[in-house]
């Protein structure tokens, strides 16, 4: 059985459907990834998991039991990093974890132990005695993860956390989530980043207009799409047909040559680089310059939807 | 729960802005009305007043068994303090200012004053008083003897007509009702604290309050701990101002009477703090927004309470006493008054049953408004 169950779940904000008849299974241990583009419907899916919002119709289990929002035995279970940072500015660093910590842990010394860990874990030591608004953008996203998952839950549930954060801040934070993974701790991550969910998860579901369009591993996604690998050739001078030599290669989903360069779409998965230097060799043809692109979650996106990611 | 109310209570004690406007705003408006008010306090206080009494043109020296002594002496008024004296001295006394009045008796009876005042047209009002009464007996005797022990009782008799009212507090000052609108508006004040608080903990206006919805504290707990920090810290810096208005500036003397005082303030702050959370779950408007809201209606209770001009509390009464009911700077100065100026434990227990049943009225439609804990959107 599935840690978390959502059914057909269905959300409306007046005449937008936020949710459209969602399905979703996440596993225990897994990183599971929610990608899609802002107002895709990946908080609406967090917030109704959390039993903050109403929705109109589907189910949502938890632990196997029906989540509501008095269902606090699951809820002690749960860590949440919200969006948008939420601490209180009055409070320091160490203060804010503790208070956070001790909504689910209220033995005095077991929390100390724990905030101290959470502090370590996000690398916030040093800054325990500042105030929120003493600390860097990345700091404050560290300080908004510890709160959410100083008391070690079962389920931690980040909703965007790298938003507005700096390259260094988000690979401390990235590895942070596989190092809580590793220790046992089931994450949902969404984000509008493809790369950072590439990275650390092991299933992605692709959501767009509240609808989950694709679920699987990163490589099950890229296998759903018709592209693979996509070859670029700068400088390269073609004649009519060598072009034609080259479109009618195994694989070639695709070639476009325009000024002087050559761009190819592959079908499936391999790398079919080396082939097309081999026959380029032969041929005498030299280039520029020349690069290799394996397929992306954007380009599944892209596939799927029409748009960019990041449109 | 004790943790929650802790650390709000640590955090509304760190919001700068909170507590200057909360608690310094106040400390520092009493400290203007000292300056600019305290000059008033006392000027209209019915102190004791002093004048000689001399008697002239007898053969007698002693004073006893003047007729016009006799009636100063037993005037049933403990403002008049009467010393016979000698002309010379009783001149002296008044020239140093240690008199207000010199009664003279004897064949002939005069006051001699010093200055005109409201002290010493009391001191002419007895003199008319005994001229017009002796006048009056005298015609009574002539025209009608056999009536004469009658009038003479009859003229003895007043004090049965004359109700005797105690005045309980230490000041008959209206200048007082100024440093009590001044506590009403802080305790008005304690219904920030309960927005902010309330704001908190709700996941449809902050992010804070979705972070706590979304963790394992019970819905009672959280909005019982956001209730009681606010009333604590509310009620704590009217305490300050208290202290602060009797102690060091001596405005208001609250000796004797701290019990009742506080148990007042206690129920203001809890009508205050309760009426900041029912506007704190005012839709999901913006806190900005709230704390427009408790400002407008804060400082308009106080405006109505005589805060800023005297006699709008007294209009009201005139022609919409309920809002004077309902009113919490009202009820609060209304309190106020019937302790420390004019003793009137009817009034004063009206205005604290009002305050603390409003208050637990307003309470209970905060949590009805809060109770929800899912929400259509956030």
């Amino acid at each position: 059985m599935a840690m978390i169950e959502i059914r057909n779940l269905v959300k409306r904000y007046k005449d937008t459907i936020a949710l459209d008849h969602l399905n979703l299974d996440i596993e225990e241990g897994e990183i599971f990834g929610l990608l899609g583009p802002n107002g895709s419907g990946k908080t609406t899916v967090i917030n109704c998991l959390l039993a903050l919002l109403k929705f109109d119709k589907g189910s949502i289990k938890i632990f196997g039991e029906e989540m509501q929002p008095d269902s606090y035995e699951i809820k002690r279970q749960i860590g949440i990093v919200m969006q948008n940072v939420a601490v209180f500015d009055e409070l320091t660093v160490s203060e804010n974890i503790d208070y956070f910590c001790g909504l689910y842990v209220p033995d005095r010394a077991k929390r100390k132990k724990l905030v101290e860990e959470a502090i370590v874990f996000t690398g916030l030591d040093g800054y325990e005695k500042k105030r929120p608004n003493k600390l860097s953008g990345g700091l404050l996203r560290r300080l908004n993860i510890a709160c959410g998952i100083a008391h070690k839950p079962r389920l931690v549930i980040l909703d965007e956390p790298t938003v507005a954060v700096d390259p260094q801040s988000r690979n401390k934070i990235l590895e942070g989530i596989c190092q809580m993974n590793r220790q046992g701790s089931t994450i949902i991550y969404t984000s509008h980043y493809m790369e950072e969910v590439e990275q650390i998860c092991s299933r992605i579901a692709i959501l767009d207009k509240g609808k989950c369009l694709a679920m699987g591993t990163k490589e099950e996604l890229k296998n759903m799409i018709k592209t693979g690998e996509k070859v670029h050739l700068e400088g390269i001078r073609l004649t009519g047909p060598q072009l034609e030599t080259i479109r009618h290669m195994p694989k070639v989903f695709s070639a476009v040559y325009e000024e002087e360069t050559l761009t190819l779409r592959f079908e499936g998965n391999g790398n079919h680089l080396l082939g097309l230097l081999h026959y380029m060799d032969r041929e005498h043809i030299t280039c520029g310059r020349c690069f290799s692109e394996l397929p992306t979650l954007n380009d599944v996106f892209l596939e799927i939807t029409g748009k960019e990611l990041r449109d | 729960m004790f943790l929650i109310m802790k650390r709000q209570i640590l955090v509304n004690i760190r919001e700068k802005a909170n507590i200057f406007w909360t608690m310094f705003f106040p400390l520092i408006l009493a400290t203007l009305f000292h300056f600019t008010l305290g000059g008033l306090l006392g000027q209209n206080e019915m102190g004791e007043i002093s004048a000689a009494f001399v008697l002239e043109d007898t053969a007698s020296s002693a004073v006893e068994g003047d007729a016009f002594f006799e009636y100063l002496d037993h005037l049933d008024q403990e403002w008049l303090k009467l010393t016979p004296m000698s002309d010379e001295e009783a001149r002296a006394a008044l020239k140093e200012d240690e008199i207000l009045g010199i009664f003279y008796g004897g064949r002939e009876r005069r006051l001699v004053i010093g200055e005109n005042s409201i002290h010493t047209s009391m001191l002419s009002q007895l003199l008319d008083i005994y001229e017009k009464n002796e006048t009056l007996l005298n015609r009574i005797a002539q025209e009608h003897p056999e009536k004469l022990p009658g009038a003479a009782a009859e003229l003895a008799g007043y004090r049965a007509s004359t109700e005797t009212v105690s005045f309980g507090g230490r000041s008959m000052d209206n200048v007082q009702n100024y440093f009590f609108a001044l506590i009403a508006m802080t305790c008005l004040y304690g219904s920030f604290m309960g927005m902010y608080n309330t704001v908190g903990v709700q996941a449809n206006t902050s992010a804070l309050g979705a972070r706590l919805a979304a963790g394992c504290v019970k819905r009672y707990e959280s909005i019982t701990a956001s209730l009681l920090s606010a009333w604590i810290i509310s009620f704590a810096e009217v305490a300050v101002l208290l202290f602060y208005m009797d102690v060091v500036l001596g405005d208001i003397d609250l000796a004797g009477q701290i019990g009742r005082i506080l148990v007042i303030c206690a129920a203001a702050t809890l009508y205050s703090s309760a009426l900041g959370m029912v506007i704190g779950t005012v839709g999901s408007l913006s806190e900005k927004l709230k704390n427009g809201l408790v400002v407008a209606v804060s400082m308009t209770c106080s405006f109505a309470a005589d805060l800023m001009i005297s006699g709008v509390k007294g209009a009201i009464e005139k022609y919409v006493p309920l809002i004077n009911r309902i009113n919490p700077g009202a009820l609060t100065t209304d309190a106020f008054y019937s302790v420390l100026v004019y003793e009137d434990a009817e009034r004063y227990f009206r205005s604290l049953g009002l305050l603390a049943a409003l208050g637990l009225l307003l309470l209970g439609i905060a949590v009805l408004s809060m109770r929800r804990m899912r929400y259509e959107s956030i």
